[in-house]
């Protein structure tokens, strides 16, 4: 009997398991979801967006690079980016592009149950190819050649890199198309929409002040597709003011504020100044927008003054002009794109004589008043009747003239500052002794890894751009 | 000459204070003394087992047993100079429980003829579940460490909820004949809750044979002697929560807009079980009534399907993936010999000598991809798992050579440098060895160990970093001239590095040593200057025991008492990596052979007393 409950005992142990546990459920990850509607991909995207294009990076690391790269801030105590040490990486960038790619998937599932949810279906579709050719434009303006028919897709992890004109080229097409599935009476992503709250008429502005800007990059090189592309982009409607300008703006919480203001004010870095050949440009011309972008040094030989440190000058921060009041606020915006920019694009289309434009003065008159604007600084037209700001009397070519007065009014757009610069070739800037390249750079070196993890294309891609160096030209920039 | 400052600086202001320009490096006496973390753990473990047996070779063997813990790690960090305080908590609740059932059976079937083995069930289930959550900008009352002191709103809480289940039969059937002749024969079925269900069952053997042909010698000389052969293959399954992929919620809100992100692994709903198929052959001899003995195995692992998260290129979107990846070969040879030369009057010495060498090779990777990431590191260096080559091999940029010499940039006077992927050594030892040595004079036994590496490749991100950073006294001093080398160049300063300009002649161009981006530092210099051969030998342990007379502890109720004193790695005889033991260091995982922020190794020094009741 004894023996008998025994055993008993013992089967009854494997009684409770022979609930027949169903295992693969037990694999499921109950904490986390799997999917989601696509706005919160969208919002996802243009958060990280506005933060490699917004904020300022003290190492070779990517687009936040490039504030450093186009000399309008150096960083005086970690010196790696100033000197150009590699450190780069386009994750963030595939990432969002990826991102993009899920939010795209999932407004296709959306089944619209009425015209207006039609039109906002596809008004969402392009305003994401939008934001997906912007992103791109970013990578192909940083590296040239980058993975791009075969990139995002997981089965394949070895993509080939694209030849970046093509690339560009097939934007600019796409861009097109967005633009034409752009519908303002209807909706878009509503508050999800964080750079224009749902307004679709401001996203097909934004798109077409964006096929200017692209077709007026490539118009050393492809003179007839940058031609045509400015000319379409300004028929359909490019930034007329301050008030349309693609902003994102921060929001006065600590968790969801300016990244400068952790920097600065939480953190307390003391690391970026204003450069020499910034300050002593901006001293020159009694630029007032110096106040809004600096405050003067407060201790040393410069107390009291705006000065500027060279590039890779490992100095006291304190002795130099650093950046002012509005970096240290949570909601101080981020500019995706402005009017002042078109203004200066129009003025060079002037002096290129394309897409019927005329009167370059009046073009840059109003690009350096809607930067003035923007920077809530009066004094405009005294600052325009100085012989060395007017049109008409200052020294140099067109190009030195709007390459100038680009880069100053481009001083929170980095990448946009350094992309133009490369183009324009203004302000004639110089890389440090200590640096690692000869040059300022004109192109982002391939990450590292991709020499490890992708070896076999990175060979390849090495031989079609003729090298991964900095002084690589890039296909749009040949003056 | 600076830590001492700094504990000077904190010890007598009590204050964040530091020396260092522009104020971003946190005084490290400070930071011990005000960041304080915690710990609290309550564990169960219990268990039940019955057995009865059935008849006189049959008994059965019923247990269940559960290991059960609850931990809360705190974490509390003072208003450092970079960083607001910070408070966090993670809550980890941990459950396994086993249920065994098993047959055990053991009968001779002939005198001469005797089999015994065991079959059973194994069920497993584990659960693991956490919470955790932690403030956000700063504490609102100074050093209250609690989520409801956090100045912003602190972040929704991240929870984790993982289950596991394994459902294993297994069976074993050992033969015997004459104690000389042996077979061993085992088999497994398991199937797995971390593999997706249409595979997720799977069955692996065993077969091991084994001779005691010193049963058939009959030898004075040969005191023992076994022949084994066996054949072993082993499956594993994957990690839980591998296969499907899940979205990453972003911490906060962006006011009322809700953030979300594919989650940059990519999970693999098609893995396969890994699995180690490995055969063995081996020789244990004894001589002379145990005075020496020889033991000696060659071994052959293949490590197919291996499942990790490799590194991808983020241009596909993820910049990992899970996969099935190859097949790792392993292959290698291992021999202890061990001898008494010396035993009289109470006096013995022992020797134990042990040798071993293994070499790897990839044998196939995964989806046609010939290399493999296994991780990358400051400067342009990499770790990788090339087919055809052994597995950990180091990749980075190399010397320039002509004719044997290094080529310098006649610009700058520093280094050329090759492309980041030139294969410049890979981590595996050559070969180790320990040799044990054991003094016994009646109750007193002393004893010590050397252990030695020959080969294998290290690299030092320690000295890329401190090198450029001029902590190392080859970045200062006098140059040839004997000026001091971080002079400018032009008040006779620099350094002239010994090498060829790329036309062969003697190099002659100096290069600057006034700032961190000189040329003997990361990353101006190249990768390999930083590659060490990890090679020691080591003291590794003495210990002087002494067992107290039986006669003497029996009176106090113990049957027998020991103590000792050990020192544990006392002294390293030879290395060649500077300012670092070669051993510190990530141990485990592929991720091995390199070091990065090491702590110096100490040595340990114990008393040890043992008691039997």
């Amino acid at each position: 009997m004894k023996t008998i409950i025994k055993i008993l005992f013992i089967v009854s142990l494997f009684q409770c398991l022979s609930c027949a546990d169903d295992l693969p459920r037990m694999n499921e990850n109950i904490k986390d979801a799997t999917s989601t509607s696509g706005d919160m991909f969208f919002s996802k995207v243009l958060v990280n967006l506005a933060s490699q294009v917004g904020s300022t990076g003290y190492t070779a690391n990517g687009t936040p690079a490039a504030k450093l790269f186009a000399q309008l801030v150096t960083s005086v105590t970690y010196t790696e980016g100033v000197q150009y040490i590699r450190d780069f990486s386009w994750n963030p960038l595939y990432d969002m592009l990826r991102d993009l790619d899920e939010a795209t998937k999932m407004v296709n599932l959306v089944n619209p149950q009425s015209p207006a949810a039609e039109v906002q279906k596809e008004n969402q579709l392009a305003i994401l190819e939008v934001t997906k050719i912007y992103i791109n434009e970013i990578l192909v303006e940083s590296y040239g050649n980058v993975p791009y028919s075969e990139a995002l897709n997981i089965d394949n992890v070895q993509p080939k890199y694209d030849n970046q004109q093509e690339i560009y080229l097939n934007l600019i097409s796409r861009l097109s198309a967005a633009i034409a599935g752009l519908n303002p009476s209807g909706t878009g992503f509503g508050t999800a929409d964080l750079l224009y709250n749902g307004n679709v008429g401001s996203w097909l502005k934004f798109a077409n002040s964006v096929k200017l800007r692209m077709g007026m990059r490539i118009i050393d090189a492809i003179p007839a597709s940058g031609e045509q592309a400015i000319t379409e982009a300004i028929a359909g409607g490019v930034f007329t003011s301050n008030s349309e300008n693609a902003l994102f703006h921060y929001l006065d919480d600590q968790n969801n504020g300016n990244p400068h203001w952790a920097f600065l004010v939480r953190q307390n870095l003391k690391y970026y100044v204003g450069t020499k050949p910034l300050v002593d440009y901006m001293l020159s011309v009694d630029d007032p927008r110096l106040d809004a972008y600096f405050y003067p040094a407060t201790t040393g030989p410069n107390a009291g003054k705006h000065a500027g440190a060279a590039s890779a000058d490992v100095v006291p921060y304190d002795n130099y002009s650093i950046l002012g009041a509005r970096f240290r606020e949570l909601t101080l915006p981020v500019i995706f794109m402005d009017y002042a920019s078109v203004e200066f694009f129009l003025a060079e289309a002037a002096e290129r004589g394309i897409a019927g434009i005329t009167d370059a003065k009046d073009h840059y008159n109003k690009a350096i008043a809607a930067s003035f604007a923007y920077y809530g600084v009066g004094g405009v037209d005294a600052y325009l009747a100085q012989p060395g700001v007017n049109y008409d009397t200052t020294e140099g070519t067109w190009k030195q003239k709007i390459g100038m007065q680009k880069w100053v009014s481009l001083f929170e757009q980095g990448f946009e500052a350094w992309t133009e610069y490369r183009r324009l070739d203004y302000p004639v800037l110089q890389a440090p002794a200590s640096a690692y390249s000869d040059v300022v750079p004109r192109r982002f070196l391939y990450p590292l890894s991709e020499q490890s993890v992708n070896e076999a294309r990175y060979v390849e891609v090495l031989a079609d751009m003729g090298g991964d160096e900095y002084n690589i030209r890039l296909f749009w920039d040949i003056y | 000459m600076i830590s001492a400052g700094l504990k000077e600086v904190y010890e007598l202001t009590k204050l964040n204070l530091t020396q260092f320009p522009n104020g971003t490096i946190d005084n490290p006496y400070y930071v011990i003394e005000n960041n304080q973390q915690s710990d609290d753990r309550n564990r169960f473990v219990g268990n039940a087992s019955l057995s009865y047996q059935l008849t006189d070779w049959l008994e059965v063997y019923g247990r269940v047993a559960v290991d059960s813990y609850n931990y809360i790690m705190e974490e509390r960090q003072t208003d450092l100079i970079r960083v607001p305080a910070r408070y966090n908590i993670r809550n980890v609740a941990f459950t396994e429980a086993n249920y065994d059932l098993m047959f055990n059976y053991n009968k001779d079937i002939t005198e001469k003829f005797n089999t015994s083995g065991v079959f059973g069930t194994n069920i497993r289930r584990s659960k693991n579940q956490s919470i955790y959550n932690s403030t956000s900008g700063g504490l609102i009352v100074k050093d209250l460490y609690a989520i409801n002191n956090s100045v912003a709103n602190p972040p929704a809480a991240t929870e984790t909820f993982t289950k596991i289940g394994v459902n294993g039969y297994f069976g074993s059937l050992s033969l015997g004949y004459d104690k000389t002749y042996y077979l061993d024969v085992t088999g497994r079925v398991d199937q797995s809750s971390t593999l997706p269900e249409k595979n997720n069952t799977y069955f692996y053997p065993s077969v091991a044979a084994s001779f005691v042909f010193s049963e058939l010698l009959h030898s004075s000389v040969l005191s023992f002697g076994k022949l084994r052969l066996n054949y072993a293959e082993v499956g594993n399954d994957a990690q839980a929560q591998s296969l499907f992929d899940v979205l990453n919620k972003s911490a906060y809100a962006f006011g009322s807009a809700q953030r979300y992100s594919v989650n940059d692994t990519k999970n693999n709903e098609n893995l396969k079980l890994e699995s180690t198929r490995s055969w063995e052959a081996g020789v244990e001899t004894s001589f002379l009534n145990g005075r020496v003995s020889y033991n000696a195995s060659l071994y052959n692992t293949n490590t197919l399907n291996q499942i990790m998260p490799v590194s991808v290129t983020a241009a596909t979107g993820y910049t990992r993936k899970y996969v099935n990846a190859g097949d790792v070969r392993n292959r290698g040879i291992e021999m202890t010999l061990s001898g008494k030369p010396l035993v009289k009057q109470g006096f013995s010495w022992t020797i134990d000598l042990n040798w071993s060498m293994n070499r790897s090779k990839v044998m196939s990777l995964y989806e046609g991809v010939n290399n493999l990431n296994l991780g990358n590191y400051s400067t342009d260096m990499s770790l990788n798992a090339t087919a055809g080559r052994p597995f950990g091999e180091w990749r980075g940029s190399d010397f320039v050579y002509l004719d044997g010499k290094p080529v310098i940039n006649q610009t700058d006077g520093k280094y050329l440098k090759s492309d980041a992927t030139s294969v410049l050594g890979d981590m595996n030892p050559d070969w180790i060895g320990g040799l044990m040595n054991t003094f016994t004079y009646k109750n007193l036994s002393f004893k010590f160990l050397i252990d030695m590496q020959t080969g294998g490749d290290i690299f030092s991100e320690d000295m890329a970093i401190g090198t450029r950073n001029g902590l190392y006294s080859n970045t200062t001093g006098l140059n040839e001239l004997g000026n001091p080398m971080r002079d400018p160049i032009s008040a006779g300063g620099g350094l002239l590095l010994d090498g060829v300009a790329p036309d062969g002649t003697v190099n002659t161009i100096r290069t600057e040593m006034r700032d961190r981006n000189h040329a003997l530092g990361s990353p101006s210099a190249p990768s390999v200057m930083f590659l060490y051969d990890a090679s020691y030998v080591k003291l590794r342990e003495v210990s002087l025991s002494y067992t107290l007379p039986s006669k003497f502890v029996q009176r106090y109720g113990i049957f027998g008492a020991q103590v000792s004193l050990i020192g544990a790695n006392l002294w390293i005889i030879h290395k060649n990596l500077p300012y670092a033991d070669p051993e510190a260091g990530i141990a485990g995982g592929t991720l091995q052979g390199f070091q990065s922020g090491v702590f110096p190794s100490t040595r340990n020094f114990g008393f040890n007393l043992k008691l039997n009741f």
